[in-house]
């Protein structure tokens, strides 16, 4: 506000105009009124805060009342409440684009400072860094926080696409830090003492199937490693090519032609090979989980078309239908059935055998085409907030 | 000279043998042996000789143990037994 800055007031001492000195003296003078006027403040502020409680008292018990005759008035001067309406929404809507206009100016000149001397605003800067390091730090910190998941996958890309630098930065780190090694597994081990229970547990299981083996007189079991980064492109490859978007259409075109082997060989496997006993017995418990859930479905559906709505609102979009497969697969007990070695297309076929023909239905409001109507109310009926289609789309 | 259509199902019953197919099924089951699923396998083809037979069964039964590194050879040999013009 430019109200109390008095320009004559800043050029008068001769010099240079400082408009600081200005704002400062404007100030000062504001501040002593200010405390000439709290004398005779102190009654009258206890007055008014009677006042305003006998009032607000009043309010509270003849609300009704209070609302009745708003509504008499309000009905017998509905042209007068109309226009007095329209003129506060006029004149507020154009204070509102005033102090848009001003902001806008603001930042306009900010800017334009800048651009003429960056150096003096990064100095200005650094400056309040160095007076306030603890502020400083809790803000990168903050910023760290709020962009962790990008920035550690910044630097996953980095990793996969330099390997022999990060190989050979890795080298050099533990070089540096050879004292420290055994330390830093010492405490890493007594922070995450689970994640130690569990190397060890796999350890142990491994050793037993290696003894096995031996009593048996097998070779042991041929292992070739793959580094992280190989298979983190072979899953992204392989997740991309199973779990593309495949029409509603292709999907049936696969499932049709698809035979399967005649019941009577499988009968016969099953009966000659354990191994086929094994899977089957495994298979048929996850079917009958799919068969068994297969009514909660619509409303596994619901939830998700409710969050779809959520998450949208939110401003993340999520794929409605494969949420859906997903959770319906988890609540047929599939991470276990996985877990245990079963086949994960095996899975996904029969999951798409049991959602046949549901899976279309969940609606998928991405915004192409529709618009968001929030919740509101319309000539006295409350209408929930729904999807409709764009106007002109 | 086995045809299109048992070459087909040999392949398909390879494949449901291979993603079944674990090792620690040998300590689960101790006496199981890949040449059970190997005879299975090999049911739809009946027409050949013993020279003929032999290498499949070894590939059929890599094919099952390790599908990622000899499903080739497997497609190979059967290729090499089917008839010309399939």
């Amino acid at each position: 506000m430019s109200a109390g800055v008095d320009d004559t007031s800043a050029r008068s001492n001769g010099g240079a105009p400082d408009p600081h000195a200005a704002w400062l003296r404007a100030g000062q003078a504001r501040q002593q009124a200010k405390r000439a006027d709290q004398g005779q403040d102190a009654a009258a502020s206890a007055a008014a805060e009677r006042e305003r409680e006998y009032k607000r008292r009043y309010r509270e018990e003849h609300r009704e009342e209070i609302r009745a005759y708003r509504a008499q008035y309000h009905a017998e001067n509905r042209d007068e409440v109309n226009r007095k309406n329209r003129e506060y929404m006029r004149e507020r809507s154009r204070t509102m684009r005033a102090q848009k206009e001003r902001r806008e100016r603001q930042r306009e000149r900010e800017h334009a400072r800048y651009a003429a001397d960056p150096g003096k605003r990064r100095a200005q800067i650094e400056r309040w860094r160095e007076a306030h390091p603890e502020k400083n730090a809790e803000y990168s910190k903050r910023y760290y926080e709020r962009h962790r998941s990008a920035r550690v996958k910044r630097a996953q890309e980095w990793r996969d696409l330099h390997p022999e630098k990060h190989a050979h930065a890795m080298r050099d780190w533990q070089q540096r830090n050879r004292e420290n090694l055994s330390e830093y597994q010492r405490r890493y081990r007594a922070e995450n003492p689970e994640a130690y229970q569990r190397a060890l547990a796999a350890t142990r299981e491994r050793q037993k199937v290696q003894r096995r083996l031996k009593i048996l007189g097998l070779p042991a079991p041929k292992k070739s490693r793959v580094k992280a980064r190989d298979r983190r492109a072979n899953e992204s490859a392989a997740q991309e090519f199973f779990e593309r978007d495949r029409a509603a259409a292709a999907r049936k075109r696969i499932m049709a032609e698809y035979t399967p082997l005649d019941q009577a060989a499988l009968e016969e496997w099953r009966a000659r090979s354990p191994l086929a006993r094994r899977r089957d017995a495994q298979l048929s418990r996850f079917r009958r989980q799919l068969a068994a859930g297969a009514d909660t479905v619509a409303e596994i559906r619901e939830e998700v078309r409710m969050d779809v709505i959520a998450r949208h609102l939110r401003g993340d979009g999520i794929d409605a239908p494969a949420e859906l497969r997903q959770r319906v697969f988890d609540a047929a007990g599939g991470q276990q059935y996985l877990a245990a070695g079963g086949d994960r297309h095996t899975a996904a076929l029969m999951l798409e055998e049991s959602l046949d023909g549901q899976v279309k239905s969940v609606a998928l409001p991405d915004g192409r085409g529709l618009v968001w109507v929030p919740e509101h109310t319309r000539a006295g009926r409350e209408i929930a907030g729904h999807w409709r289609r764009r106007p002109g789309a | 000279m086995p045809s299109r259509e048992e070459v087909d199902d040999v392949l398909q019953r390879v494949g449901l043998a291979a993603i079944s197919y674990y090792p620690e099924i040998h300590i689960d089951e101790p006496d199981y042996t890949v040449d059970t699923d190997v005879d299975w396998c090999l049911e739809p083809v009946t027409d050949l000789t013993d020279e003929q037979r032999a290498p499949l069964r070894e590939a059929v039964g890599l094919a099952i143990t390790n599908p990622t590194a000899h499903r080739y050879a497997l497609f190979q040999t059967l290729l090499e037994l089917a008839p010309a013009d399939s």
